[in-house]
């Protein structure tokens, strides 16, 4: 903002100020892997075996999940939106295929990954028509529906709660299948993170929603509409995390309605962890997978630790409010800085 | 907007109280709605209805969120959210029931609870205001850190020794017919009206929401201002505690409560609140408040589940946004072709 | 109407013109923003198109890109008639616009913003970066060769960001070029630069229309001029056949005899005392001081600092170092609190993000900088703050119906009233004016003048910040002039002519690189 502000004065050399830029935007994710950094040093000191390829697979399968939904609620916060369903999706979707799954089990299991995926892109649907075309708080229309589809949950499940034993072993395969070692659902996440980066930096859809995050008025006059931006988006978002609902019951094995529950808090947490900015306009994937697996270290840190369960959210909490404020510290300073090299042309 | 147009004068000064705008504003729509779901409840059970105690449970149902729902119009009122509530609420909780554990005297007891509540507050206030973080990422996080903290000193344990009142005060009726709860709700909302209202600070509540940048030109603390309401927010959260350990019939949890901040949103939005801040009034949020409470109660008398309710829920805040959006073009539409008459008039 | 029509049609050979419109009306909800405009545009030529704020320009330029549809009449392209329903069409037929504001993304890089909207891509919908960049580089380098393509925008001054707009305009192939105030924040340098510019893409065949509020745009690159007035069309002409008086009384519809209004107040003693202030990165050792009843002019080009010393007495962000004395006495001002509790009122440069709450009626508007006057008992006395309200309003004479109206519905000029009258609400000593007249217009700028004298006249101290010479030379007593944040000079406007002031604002090294 402020150096936007500086060089709309004319000021300052161009040259000078290009290269504190790019330091600034290489220090993005600063604080992020300062924190890191000091948890691996810790964990390695206290439980190294977290260290095991073994324990560091199972940590990825385990938070998959979250990894899926923080790309989805990515997806909606470039734009400048949020999305506070996508818990509530997941747990619709994922009643949805355990539901009938169940029921026809001589279906082959791909068609339930087809299933939430449509299911997924529906709902994300219908929230990008309520906030792209019907214009309305993207954190309110959610909210709206954040409650209709944990109630669809439970009208399609009746209450219900399915076990492994309800499951066919195909359905669970497709999170739980090891193909070289690693386990489907996370190669699913890692195609999935390539994919959605890839969309994100270099297709003109991709780039387009950054575009609508930073301005839509200079959108509009570039002749993008954002009401569809914004309504790809959401239903990407729908469908990511239609598939991480479907994922979740074959990784685990269970289902029931109240899966899910406040994931989408986690899943902005990652965002945010990541160097999205809130406001839209900013964020990269790379920065999202090191959120990422920031989180998913710490809560297995956690849980390998004896009695300290319990901590977990306490500590997540603690460490997200660090590392943003780390990040806003820094940029201070690089302010600072900035206006230390404009002093010396007066 | 209702007041404003009763108060509108002429630089020639001509006043006068429009009785066609003030049916027609939000509030009154609000009270239509009320009246409706009472008709129809009077229409589908009379039996229960006019039963001696139904319309009191009704009213008490509700009324654990109320001082949320307070708390948060103002925050909305500033442009910002606030979602660590529910959690401050049960840590509020804890410091009270742990404080009469360790056998200190039951009024200090409370005041260390409400305390409690501010203190969070305060820490949320000061990030936001003061550091500049998003409100949303702040209370995300804090959220998880503040019932992180319950998590950890509770464990799975529950808390069982409150002040007796807490009971009596969620349960009981003042002579038999008017609920305590309601009562003292209703003097908590008139507070809250002259402080929005009538008071300066609620002007300048005002002029925050909806220009931070220009409040701060025109003399006001914006930091200052942010960290009050952020702590007023924590104190009524704190009194919620109250409310709603005596409706848990007095004991608490770690995982309880969660959701009430989104309730407490969605009523305040549905009381007409902007969450893009500076925009509604006090009596919204109180009558929707009721509203919500009927809402509920009746859905549950028609043997609705409670989890299917939500859909309801969702669906009536998505309604209530959407009628809204709708008004406020119809007006800026009738707005301007009044101006335009007037010009030609010139 | 159709008389005058048939003997314009009679008149003309059609292929004179690229872009012609007839008797184009636009109205919103009621409100005519245009009467039936004319507007013809010949191959190849620079036409400035001038007229107050509100005459219609801003209107006319979407219903020729397609943001609006016109409600009746005709535009022609090339003898052609076209209508536009979005912006998309009318970039296909080659009109571009390069609006006031900038209408960039900062965060994304010069190629992206030149190609956004119409990428060059691969089959599967992949940025074609390679492509973009070469095209980008090609279409950069003739305006300015230290732009480059792959930094983002952000990093880029106002200037350097127009001609990236400009750019934008190329690629989309545009035959018909509408700039709309492009010199409105630029320097005098920055001007030139785009003034030959243009030049050269009109050399190149490109019809621009240029629309502008200073005389001097018009004169340096346009061959004809169209003015608006009241949403109406007055007429065209050849810029060096047109007197400069009868072009501002096209545009005013009156005569302006006097533009300065004349001067009462008597000076009295010193009343606030700037001494050696410093903020690191914006300005170092700024002194001067101001006397009752006077006006003192700050001035400087653009970005010399003169914002950022008035919100540092004002307290937005407080100086560093130095010292601010207030009728003799040390005093900090660390927030406008402290500033407004000494007497000391900022009217800020930008009304509309940091004078004026839209959103709030114009009466709490005027009373936002000092309630304590309408606490009665705790409780806000609206029906105090309203009168207290339309007797400001009508010392200023705001023209308004209605005070519980939001300012939004007023013009610039009388918005910017509000503002005075929320600074003559508080009880204040000292007023920092900053751009006080900038984007009013011709008319109203003559009232604001009045209510400045008049303050002058009742005892207040008045710091006016301005970039514009005439105004300047017309109303201050005495002139401080900022280079690069640095004062380089202090003169009297008797004895110091246009000349000297400029010399001193542009002195030796003048501002940085560009």
């Amino acid at each position: 903002m402020l150096l936007c502000l500086l060089s709309q004065k004319g000021v300052i050399k161009v040259k000078k100020e290009q290269s504190f830029v790019s330091k600034l935007t290489g220090s993005r994710n600063f604080g992020l892997v300062v924190v890191l950094m000091i948890i691996i040093c810790v964990a390695a000191v206290v439980t190294p075996s977290i260290f095991m390829p073994n324990t560091f697979i199972g940590m990825i399968q385990n938070n998959a999940v979250y990894g899926l939904l923080a790309i989805a609620e990515m997806l909606v916060i470039i734009t400048g939106g949020i999305d506070i369903s996508i818990g509530s999706i997941l747990a619709f979707v994922g009643v949805v295929t355990t539901r009938y799954m169940s029921e026809n089990m001589q279906i082959p299991s791909f068609v339930w990954i087809l299933v939430a995926l449509a299911v997924g892109l529906l709902c994300g649907m219908l929230n990008g028509l309520l906030v792209g075309y019907l214009r309305i708080v993207p954190m309110i229309a959610t909210l709206g529906t954040m409650y209709i589809f944990r109630g669809l949950a439970f009208l399609v499940s009746k209450g219900q709660w399915w076990m492994p034993h309800q499951m066919t072993e195909s359905y669970q395969l497709w999170a739980t299948r090891k193909i070289a070692a690693i386990p489907a659902i996370v190669w699913i996440l890692i195609v999935c993170f390539v994919i959605f980066g890839v969309f994100l930096a270099f297709t003109t859809y991709g780039r387009r929603i950054y575009a609508i995050g930073t301005s839509r008025e200079s959108s509009a006059v570039a002749g993008i509409k954002d009401s569809v931006v914004i309504f790809r988006s959401m239903s990407l978002c729908g469908m990511l995390a239609g598939l991480a609902g479907m994922l979740y019951t074959a990784n685990y094995a269970t289902c029931v309605y109240t899966i899910g529950n406040s994931y989408e808090m986690t899943a902005i947490a990652i965002c945010v962890l990541g160097g999205v900015s809130i406001t839209g306009g900013r964020g990269r994937m790379d920065g999202v997978v090191i959120a990422f697996i920031l989180m998913s270290f710490i809560t297995q840190f956690i849980s390998l630790l004896p009695g300290l369960s319990v901590w977990s959210n306490a500590i997540q909490g603690a460490i997200i409010i660090g590392a943003v404020g780390l990040n806003f510290f820094t940029i201070r300073q690089a302010e600072k800085r900035a206006l230390k090299e404009r002093s010396e042309l007066i | 907007m209702a007041d404003n147009k009763s108060n509108a004068r002429n630089l020639k000064v001509d006043d006068g109280f429009k009785l066609g705008s003030f049916l027609k504003s939000w509030e009154m729509v609000l009270i239509y709605i009320l009246i409706v779901i009472n008709l129809v409840l009077i229409a589908a059970r009379p039996d229960l209805y006019f039963k001696s105690g139904t319309l009191q449970s009704i009213i008490q149902s509700g009324m654990d969120v109320g001082p949320l729902v307070l708390g948060m119009a103002l925050i909305l009122m500033l442009g910002d959210i606030d979602v660590s509530c529910a959690s401050v609420m049960i840590f509020a909780s804890m410091c009270t029931g742990l404080s009469i554990d360790n056998g200190l005297p039951m009024g200090l007891a409370v005041l260390i609870g409400l305390l409690g509540g501010v203190f969070c507050g305060a820490i949320n206030g000061f990030l936001v205001a003061y550091i500049g973080m998003p409100a949303v990422i702040v209370t995300i996080s804090s959220s998880m850190l503040f019932r992180g903290i319950v998590e950890i000193i509770l464990n799975v344990n529950s808390l069982k020794n409150f002040p007796e009142f807490y009971v009596s005060l969620s349960w009981n009726n003042i002579g038999g017919i008017l609920p305590v709860s309601l009562v003292i709700f209703l003097i908590m909302g008139a507070v809250y009206v002259y402080i929005l209202q009538k008071s300066r600070f609620g002007r300048n509540l005002y002029i925050i929401g909806n220009n931070a940048i220009c409040g701060q030109y025109s003399g006001i603390d914006v930091k200052k201002t942010k960290l009050m309401v952020f702590m007023l927010m924590g104190f009524m959260s704190g009194v919620a505690s109250i409310f709603f350990v005596g409706r848990m019939g007095g004991s608490v949890s770690s995982s309880m409560g969660t959701g009430y901040e989104m309730n407490a949103i969605a009523t305040c939005v549905l009381g007409g609140i902007s969450t893009n801040g500076g925009k509604g009034k006090m009596y919204g949020p109180i009558i929707a408040t009721l509203i919500m409470a009927f809402l509920t109660y009746t859905l549950g008398l028609m043997d609705i589940d409670a989890n299917v309710r939500k859909i309801v829920t969702g669906i009536v805040l998505i309604t209530a946004i959407l009628i809204s959006n709708f008004r406020d073009k119809s007006d800026q539409k009738k707005k301007s072709l009044v101006r335009a008459k007037a010009a030609e008039a010139k | 109407m159709t008389a005058v029509m048939n003997i314009k049609k009679g008149k003309l050979r059609m292929s004179d013109y690229i872009l012609e419109l007839r008797d184009v009306v636009k109205t919103f909800g009621g409100v005519t923003a245009l009467n039936g405009v004319q507007f013809q545009l010949k191959k190849g030529e620079i036409h400035a198109l001038m007229g107050e704020n509100g005459a219609g320009k801003s209107t006319f330029i979407k219903v020729i890109t397609g943001v609006h549809r016109p409600d009746s009449g005709e535009m022609l392209l090339e003898g052609k008639k076209v209508t536009f329903k979005s912006t998309d069409e009318s970039s296909k037929m080659g009109i571009a616009a390069i609006y006031q504001h900038v209408t960039a993304f900062p965060d994304l890089s010069v190629t992206e913003n030149i190609f956004m909207g119409q990428e060059i891509k691969n089959g599967l919908g992949f940025y074609n970066w390679a492509e973009m960049k070469k095209k980008a580089k090609e279409l950069i380098e003739p305006l300015s060769a230290d732009i480059d393509v792959s930094k983002p925008m952000s990093n880029l001054s106002v200037a350097q960001q127009q001609l990236v707009e400009i750019a934008k305009a190329l690629s989309r192939n545009a035959r018909i070029l509408i700039m709309d105030e492009p010199t409105a924040s630029l320097s005098k340098r920055e001007c030139e630069q785009l003034y030959q510019i243009t030049e050269r893409l009109r050399d190149n065949g490109v019809s621009i229309i240029f629309i502008t509020h200073k005389f001097e745009d018009m004169y340096r690159l346009a061959t004809r001029v169209t003015v608006f007035r009241d949403s109406q069309y007055i007429g065209n002409w050849d810029v060096d056949k047109i007197s400069n008086h009868d072009l501002v009384n096209a545009m005013v519809g009156r005569e302006l005899n006097a533009m300065y209004p004349e001067k009462t107040a008597n000076i009295g003693d010193v009343i606030l005392e700037i001494e050696d202030i410093s903020k690191e990165g914006y300005f170092k050792n700024i002194s001067f001081n101001v006397r009752k009843g006077e006006i003192l002019a700050l001035t400087g080009l653009v970005g010399a600092g003169r914002t950022e010393v008035c919100q540092s007495i004002y307290g937005i962000m407080p100086p560093d170092s130095g010292k601010i004395k207030f009728e003799g006495k040390e005093v900090r001002i660390k927030s406008p609190i402290d500033a407004l509790k000494l007497g000391i009122g900022l009217l800020p440069e930008d009304r509309q993000t940091q004078g004026l709450i839209n959103e709030l009626p114009i009466y709490q508007n005027v009373t936002s900088a000092d309630m304590s006057k309408y606490i009665k008992g705790g409780v806000v006395d609206t029906k105090a703050e309203q009168d207290k309200a339309i007797e400001l309003c009508q010392k200023i004479q705001l023209k308004a119906s209605d005070i519980s109206a939001p300012p939004s519905s007023l013009s610039g000029g009388n918005q910017q009233k509000v503002v005075f009258a929320k600074l003559l609400n508080c009880n204040l000593k000292v007023l920092i004016l900053d751009e006080p007249t900038k984007g009013i217009d011709v008319g109203a700028k003559y009232s604001i003048y009045e209510i400045m004298n008049e303050l002058a006249a009742n005892g207040y101290a008045i710091i006016m910040v301005s970039s514009e010479m005439p105004e300047v030379f017309g109303m201050a007593d005495r002139i401080v002039v900022l280079r690069n944040g640095r004062v380089t000079g202090e003169f009297s406007p008797k004895e110091a002519t246009q000349e000297t002031i400029l010399n001193a604002s542009l002195l030796v090294k003048s501002e940085g690189g560009n």
